[in-house]
């Protein structure tokens, strides 16, 4: 039996790109068995009209339940990473710009992070150590970090309509750029309307990318079951399986709060970077 | 003036306190079994309430313990099992395909409420009266690891029936133990898991 580094075996990165702030995952898809026989080759359609209505279908349908639960599986890497075992999570996500997940520790919970908007509570029940900030893109130097991680786990990217008369071909991929808030944003849209990636650059802070390597369909909504994250330098990133998403109408965000006990000790965000390097001491 | 003299009065008058006390006398009845007969196993479950969704879950297990350091915890739903000793264990998680091999100091954490119940070093632990059979049980801090409390309450035979851990505020998860047995030990190596063929091992630092 051979001993593996899981850094050197899996991909991914999550990241925070310095000043602008991106926390960036990625994941790797698992294309399903396609079996051995010939089969027809299939020409992707290189038409703006189809691709973009294909894709605001199907952004509706990802979008029209404001609440999403998931469970996953994943993995971070990074040169600036130790190697770190995989995890299993539980991943709530609240429209338009929340999320929360619960890492899962060999007794109990290893962390707990949540982010409404630009705020974020992070708490590592095994240390007592809690992180907590109404001003992530100041203190953390992720701006809204709830709404990008809704956006980046359910690939709720919305191109302004400008982006499409501009779009241009990569090869099969049709690619929309624009300006967000400083970032210059690059989607890449297969032909099946689904994002295939999307990376967002800051002139003299790096960039960050996530693709979108795998979907699945639940309750009838095709939703991301597998994707990495990386930033441009390779320092952190992070790869995922989502599993068992189930679909709520009606969000409650009071689900996202993450209750600190009031004895935990409050920390800087270097001080839970390196509580959570230290997951696996637990 | 008044309202002052009064809450004053209503602090002197209060219900004390429980003291704390040895932990060991709490655990006589189980300690005095497992360490004469080497070897103690239950069927366990799991209750937790996620505090995402709000959806409670219970997850059936078994759990052998082995006089003086030895803890075998095994989830037969999803066939993730853990071992601890006293120089560290493995975590095997099958959705995972990954078994995480780890040192006693790796291993803290998740090890103290096991060595509570193996009584292996009772000083580290100190406990007040909660209620009927039920007791409030401290952790000391140590090793890094901060102060813990957790909640042990026993069965009319003084053999732990629950122990509540605390994750979060609100979201707590109960070992309910189910049917205690007491047999010769089987030895450390029915405490060291061997990763199945295609799984990756991790080691832990």
């Amino acid at each position: 039996m051979s001993v593996r580094r899981v850094g050197s075996r899996r991909g991914g990165v999550i990241g925070r790109r310095a000043g602008g702030g991106w926390l960036v995952l990625i994941a790797t898809a698992a294309l399903g068995y396609q079996g051995c026989a010939p089969r027809p080759v299939v020409v992707p359609e290189l038409a703006e009209a189809p691709r973009r209505a294909r894709f605001e279908a199907a952004i509706v349908g990802r979008t029209s339940h404001l609440a999403a639960e998931a469970e996953l599986n994943a993995w971070a890497s990074g040169s600036k990473l130790p190697d770190l075992p995989g995890v299993q999570a539980r991943l709530l996500l609240v429209g338009p710009d929340g999320f929360r997940m619960r890492v899962g520790s060999l007794f109990g919970i290893a962390l707990d992070v949540s982010a409404r908007g630009d705020s974020v509570t992070a708490y590592v029940p095994p240390r007592r150590m809690a992180l907590t900030t109404e001003s992530a893109g100041d203190s953390l130097g992720v701006a809204d970090p709830g709404r990008l991680g809704y956006r980046l786990w359910s690939a709720a990217w919305v191109p302004p309509a400008a982006a499409w008369k501009s779009a241009t071909w990569d090869d099969s991929l049709l690619m929309l750029r624009w300006m967000e808030q400083g970032d210059s944003v690059r989607l890449a849209v297969g032909s099946n309307g689904l994002p295939r990636s999307v990376a967002f650059d800051r002139e003299g802070h790096g960039g960050a990318r996530a693709d979108y390597l795998g979907w699945s369909t639940w309750d009838g909504v095709l939703w991301p079951s597998a994707l990495e994250v990386a930033d441009a330098t390779g320092d952190y990133g992070l790869r995922c399986h989502v599993q068992n998403v189930t679909f709520r109408r009606a969000p409650d965000r009071s689900r996202l709060m993450v209750a600190v006990p009031a004895g935990a000790a409050r920390v800087t965000r270097d001080d839970l970077r390196r509580a959570i390097a230290r997951l696996g001491k637990l | 003036m008044r309202g002052a003299i009064a809450v004053a009065i209503l602090f002197v008058l209060r219900p004390a306190p429980a003291p704390a006390r040895p932990v060991a006398p709490v655990m006589t009845a189980f300690a005095s079994r497992l360490r004469a007969s080497g070897r103690a196993e239950t069927r366990l479950e799991r209750e937790g309430t996620d505090p995402m969704s709000g959806a409670a879950r219970v997850v059936p297990g078994r759990l052998a313990l082995e006089w003086p350091d030895r803890a075998r915890l095994e989830f037969t739903q999803t066939g993730e099992r853990l071992t601890l000793r006293a120089d560290g264990g493995e975590w095997l998680e099958p959705n995972l395909k990954q078994m995480i091999r780890f040192s006693a100091g790796d291993a803290s954490g998740a090890y103290r409420w096991w060595r509570f119940l193996l009584g292996a070093d009772p000083a580290a632990f100190s406990a007040v009266k909660a209620g009927p059979r039920r007791w409030t049980v401290t952790a000391a801090a140590r090793d890094g690891l901060p102060e813990d409390h957790a909640t042990i309450t026993l069965g009319p035979n003084g053999l732990p029936l629950v122990l509540e851990v605390e994750d979060t505020p609100g979201a707590a998860a109960r070992y309910r133990f189910r049917g205690w047995t007491f047999a010769k030990p089987k030895g450390p190596a029915a405490f060291v898991l061997e990763a199945p063929p295609g799984f990756a091992v991790v080691p832990l630092h």
